[in-house]
């Protein structure tokens, strides 16, 4: 997670915020190089795939790395840089809610249980 | 972002329907918002139930930020909401929000 | 075989969860639910009754039946790897196999049996093996879920019941939130159905689809819809959910295929 974070402020090169917890939210707009936009969408793709293995990846994160990788492609480097730090930012937030459902899950089972009492 | 930061001169009456308006775009659309999937809204066709009527929201939201929370991450209020995490999962941007709150407001 | 080779724990998650929809349902018997969806909504299921006179799954029935009962090129066929010779034994799947420690479901028997006549598996997403099983459901109509959770099972099970509990995709939802939390009530103009009589009716022909499918197919939907990547039909993350999802219906009378918006 801090890893990820790290190579985001690195690619941005710029100042950027940072929360407290990690979410998806929309990436602020920063002056993108080629470079830069390689590495969050290659970045975005391996945590893709530590999702998939979780078995808890999102749809949106595959369909805003090819976005990234089209938009990169017609050379807009901008626009690329935008979807791929969402695609990272998604993906984080998919390992993250594989992470606190492994932990919360049981609280659902349903309430009128008498075997819930028991720990 | 731009173009709210170049609106804001245009100001007044017709500025604020806009946003009213796109706001409820945003919160019909099945592939935005999708409000109406869970909450009955003034004007909803076929609306579900999972989540209350959204009604009397001036009232029961006076402060807009708390509405905005509602809206951008539910669990803060209620750890097991149906409700989606709209901003805190990226399923709409912060300027959609601040248009979906804008409406909101309104109900 | 019955009941006794069902885990405490397990069957005391089949209790809770009968009576937890017997108290959000005081007016719908337990085997209704097996309708799933039409056993919430009195108008729908008129209709669908109505359908269900003549449903469209019957030439798929006759079609698997006719797989079902052509020999492999070595001369056997599918009944001699099933007790019973195959017939009416649906109620017992998906079983645990303590040898391989892994979920069999009953499209995955028909794929061992072929596999061991020397014959190549079938495409878990192709027409045949539904039409197979759809065969098979059919001649266990009337049987009631009778599914073990033996010694060494539990670890299956228990994956089973993390999946559903647990929440996925983007929207963030847990099976459970839907089918649990919420099931009664509209999502759209759709009524959630409740968790118990979703394994009954299986393959099922959905008009949506225009076709019989088979229930991880169902479970693909389900978490595409929240934002999810779906898992590939027959993953052993998906047999395990389905072996949950099966021993929460033990006792529920199975009622395949049939008809589902
Ligand atoms: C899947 C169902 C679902 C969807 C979709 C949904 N909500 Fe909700 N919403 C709920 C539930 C349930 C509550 C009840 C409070 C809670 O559990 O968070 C709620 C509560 C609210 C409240 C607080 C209402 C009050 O009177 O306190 C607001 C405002 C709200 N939702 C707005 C929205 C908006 C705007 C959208 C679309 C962007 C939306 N909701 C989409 C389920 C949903
Ligand atoms: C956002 C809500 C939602 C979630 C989450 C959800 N489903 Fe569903 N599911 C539906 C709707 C809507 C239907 C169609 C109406 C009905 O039968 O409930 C449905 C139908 C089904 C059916 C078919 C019921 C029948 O009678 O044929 C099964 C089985 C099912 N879901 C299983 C699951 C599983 C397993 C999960 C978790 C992986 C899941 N669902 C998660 C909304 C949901």
């Amino acid at each position: 997670m801090r890893m990820a974070w790290l190579l985001l402020i690195l690619a941005c090169a710029g100042p950027m915020e940072i929360s407290g917890s990690a979410d998806a939210r929309t990436p602020e707009a920063h002056v993108a190089h080629n470079e830069s936009v390689q590495t969050v969408i290659q970045t975005a793709r391996q945590k893709f795939q530590q999702a998939l293995k979780l078995d808890y990846a999102w749809r949106v994160t595959a369909d805003l790395i090819s976005e990234a990788e089209k938009r990169m492609a017609a050379g807009d480097t901008q626009g690329a840089h935008d979807a791929a730090t969402r695609a990272l930012l998604s993906a984080e937030a998919s390992i993250l809610q594989a992470e606190h459902e492994s932990r919360v899950w049981r609280e659902r089972l349903p309430k009128t249980a008498t075997s819930n009492v028991k720990k | 972002m731009v173009l709210l930061a170049a609106s804001v001169h245009e100001s007044g009456f017709a500025q604020t329907e806009g946003r009213v308006q796109k706001g409820r775009e945003i919160a019909f659309d099945r592939n935005k918002g999708n409000c109406l999937a869970c909450h009955w809204v003034k004007g909803a066709e076929l609306p579900g139930e999972v989540g209350p009527p959204l009604v009397a929201m001036g009232v029961r939201f006076p402060e807009r930020a708390a509405l905005r929370d509602q809206i951008w991450d539910a669990s803060r209020r209620n750890p097991e909401t149906l409700m989606p995490p709209y901003g805190r999962h990226g399923i709409l941007t912060e300027l959609e929000i601040d248009l979906l709150v804008d409406f909101v407001h309104t109900l | 075989m019955s009941g006794d080779a069902v885990s405490g724990d397990a069957r005391q998650d089949r209790d809770d969860l009968v009576a937890f929809f017997a108290k959000r349902f005081p007016d719908v018997e337990f085997s209704d639910h097996a309708n799933g969806a039409y056993a919430l909504d009195e108008a729908k299921a008129r209709q669908w009754r109505e359908i269900e006179d003549f449903p469209p799954y019957e030439p798929m029935i006759d079609e698997g039946e006719r797989l079902f009962n052509t020999a492999f090129s070595n001369g056997s066929g599918y009944a001699a790897c099933f007790e019973h010779e195959g017939i009416g034994i649906k109620q017992r799947y998906p079983r645990f196999d303590p040898d391989t420690r892994q979920v069999v479901t009953l499209e995955l028997a028909v794929n061992h049996c072929r596999e061991l006549n020397g014959e190549s598996p079938l495409s878990y997403t192709g027409e045949a093996i539904t039409a197979i099983t759809a065969y098979m459901a059919f001649t266990s109509r009337g049987q009631k879920f009778d599914i073990s959770v033996p010694e060494g099972a539990e670890s299956a099970f228990n994956q089973g019941k993390q999946f559903y509990y647990s929440r996925r995709g983007q929207l963030n939802f847990a099976c459970s939130n839907c089918h649990l939390d919420a099931a009664g009530l509209r999502l759209r103009a759709e009524i959630l159905s409740a968790t118990i009589g979703h394994a009954t009716h299986w393959p099922a022909y959905r008009f949506k689809w225009q076709e019989l499918g088979g229930i991880h197919r169902r479970f693909a939907e389900c978490n595409e819809q929240v934002g999810a990547v779906a898992l590939d039909h027959q993953s052993e993350a998906y047999r395990n959910l389905e072996y949950f999802m099966t021993v929460m219906n033990n006792g529920m009378t199975l009622n395949g295929p049939s008809t589902r918006k």
